[in-house]
């Protein structure tokens, strides 16, 4: 409940930005570079003069559209895998599973140095590193769910019914497995988010002048000192949409349970 | 006229080898589950299976519905063999815990739906809720619990339901996988007289699995007796109460306490553990349990035919006299 109060309080300002704070996020103001949060600059100003409040708000837009995509994305991969492998068993089950324990055992920030070191640093580049490696959390959680459900007798009743594999699988399984996939998806995203303002930090992800929350703060970093506002209201921002997506996680685990 | 006749059929589960087991090449123990039975299946009838737990009766019901294929000897149904779940659906199966027999995600009704889209393609989309609703008012369910979740149900109810669901392929076998252990006794009385009246009313052949001896008294036309795998008597079942052949069998209906017989009466309870069914026991492999086991008892045993048309697997058997 108070997760999504927090996501919706998040909306609202980035919808809301141009009534509230109606200051270009890009546009450069050398008169009021540099100034503390007051009432015409809620968060104050870079050193550049931008507004930092419309560059936050303008920075979820990015953040969370990257986040979403790279964990729904590959949620879809992860329990399609995850269900076949557990489903069929046998050889295709060792086959994928392989396949993951691979891509697993892959140190991700290797793989994404990789890739941004062949194609370049850029935000497509980040969609590619992502999908490449977050299904498989979901892979392995649905495998070993559907492991479990698969021998419950409502599957072999289907069975007896011969009813298709896809419906077994889809009607049957699927809704039985998938609530600790969605309830994992919730934190993966608060570690996408962390992930994604991590390798922009790094210069590895989005590009400036993009207002990613990881630039601002590494943008910000040389005033530490003489503007901390540059660099806390980013940093907030990541730690609000973390405990938001925490708490909406949580409340899914309690509603989705099974009631009996 | 037979409708399913089981033809030796043996089934072993091999359990995972430790490393140890590998380096010292020792064999894969398997565990027997069931070993060369063969069974008939009269039309019409209700054959009883009867055996403590752990002798293979569930094996041998997921055997006979094609949930899994013998390593030996074959299941035929209708004339043919079957490989897997029968395509039609004829035969169909009623397990033993009704709480997860049902899809807690699914209501009643869209569990019901679905069969009936599956089996009655002629049935439209508008008219599904009125048939599924007429499956439920089969087993004695109120319309009303189409709409309800599993969980919102009873055990007794969810077995009516899962059998409702069993009934709507039409099936010539309803395999029953001890449907009544995990009900009350009143509730118990109800499902039986259930699986009385499909069998009455629609000439359903039915295998009901149970180790309640008085359960199969009142259900079953015929009766096996398994032990550890096996099948050690096969006779009709007023015969079998009558005059049980096997030591075990007699054991079996000993243990039931009787209420109508006055003062002390012989009561030959059964000692002794189900042996380890990893082991390979060559002869009788009761002989360790029975009273009347003697040096020739390790001797390999045969399943014989005595008069009557009942059959068992004892040398020693003859007509009880009692």
């Amino acid at each position: 409940m108070i997760g999504c109060l927090m996501l919706l309080v998040l909306v609202a300002g980035v919808v809301l930005t141009p009534v509230l704070s109606p200051h270009d996020p890009f546009a450069l103001d050398f008169a009021s570079a540099v100034q503390p949060p007051s009432l015409t600059h809620w968060f104050g100003t870079d050193n550049f003069g931008r507004d930092i409040f419309a560059r936050v708000m303008a920075g979820a837009v990015y953040d969370l559209r990257l986040a979403l995509v790279c964990v729904f994305g590959p949620m879809m991969v992860g329990i399609g895998v995850g269900l076949v492998a557990g489903y069929y068993g046998g050889t295709i089950d060792r086959f994928l599973m392989r396949i993951t324990d691979i891509v697993w055992a892959f140190p991700f920030y290797v793989l994404v140095l990789a890739i941004v070191g062949v194609l370049g640093p850029s935000e497509s580049n980040l969609y590619i590193a992502f999908f490449l490696v977050n299904w498989i959390g979901y892979a392995r959680i649905v495998r070993g769910e559907t492991l479990v459900v698969g021998r419950l007798e409502y599957i072999e009743a289907a069975r007896v019914l011969r009813f298709s594999d896809g419906r077994v699988m889809g009607r049957h399984i699927l809704p039985n497995t998938v609530t600790p996939a969605l309830v994992y998806s919730m934190s993966d995203v608060v570690l996408t988010v962390q992930a994604v303002a991590a390798l922009s930090f790094f210069g590895l992800g989005v590009q400036p002048p993009a207002p990613e929350w990881g630039l601002l703060i590494v943008e910000s970093i040389d005033y530490l000192r003489e503007a901390p506002w540059m660099t806390i209201f980013p940093g907030l921002a990541i730690a609000w949409v973390g405990v938001a997506f925490s708490l909406v996680g949580e409340g899914l685990a309690a509603t989705l349970k099974p009631k009996g | 006229m037979s409708v399913m006749v089981l033809d030796a059929v043996s089934r072993r589960f091999p359990v995972r080898r430790g490393l140890l087991d590998m380096i010292m090449r020792r064999p894969a123990p398997a565990l027997q589950a069931v070993r060369n039975v063969s069974l008939a299946l009269r039309e019409g009838e209700t054959l009883g299976i009867v055996g403590e737990s752990g002798c293979g009766k569930s094996t041998l019901a997921r055997l006979a519905v094609g949930l899994q294929t013998p390593d030996e000897g074959s299941v035929a149904f209708g004339g043919k063999l079957m490989t897997g779940p029968d395509p039609d659906g004829r035969v169909q199966m009623v397990f033993q815990d009704p709480y997860s027999s049902l899809n807690p995600r699914m209501t009643i009704g869209a569990q019901l739906d679905e069969v009936v889209a599956r089996y009655r393609p002629d049935v439209g989309r508008r008219e599904r809720t009125a048939e599924s609703r007429r499956l439920l008012d089969q087993v004695g369910m109120p319309p009303d619990a189409a709409l309800k979740y599993p969980h919102a149900l009873s055990g007794g109810q969810r077995q009516r339901v899962s059998i409702a669901r069993a009934l709507c392929p039409q099936p010539q076998v309803l395999v029953a996988d001890e449907p009544v252990s995990a009900l009350d006794a009143s509730v118990q009385a109800q499902i039986i007289n259930l699986f009385q009246r499909l069998s009455a009313e629609r000439g359903i052949a039915i295998i009901f699995i149970s180790h309640d001896m008085q359960v199969i008294r009142h259900l079953c036309d015929r009766v096996a007796v398994m032990y550890l795998g096996e099948v050690v008597e096969l006779q009709a079942k007023a015969e079998l109460f009558e005059r049980p052949l096997h030591p075990y069998t007699r054991g079996l209906i000993d243990a039931v306490p009787d209420v109508t017989r006055r003062g002390r009466r012989s009561r030959k309870a059964l000692s002794g553990e189900i042996p380890d069914p990893f082991s390979t026991i060559e002869g009788c492999r009761f002989s360790g349990r029975c009273p009347m086991a003697e040096a020739a008892c390790s001797r390999q045993q045969t399943l014989r035919v005595i008069d009557g048309g009942g059959a068992v697997r004892c040398w020693k058997a003859t007509p009880d006299p009692r």
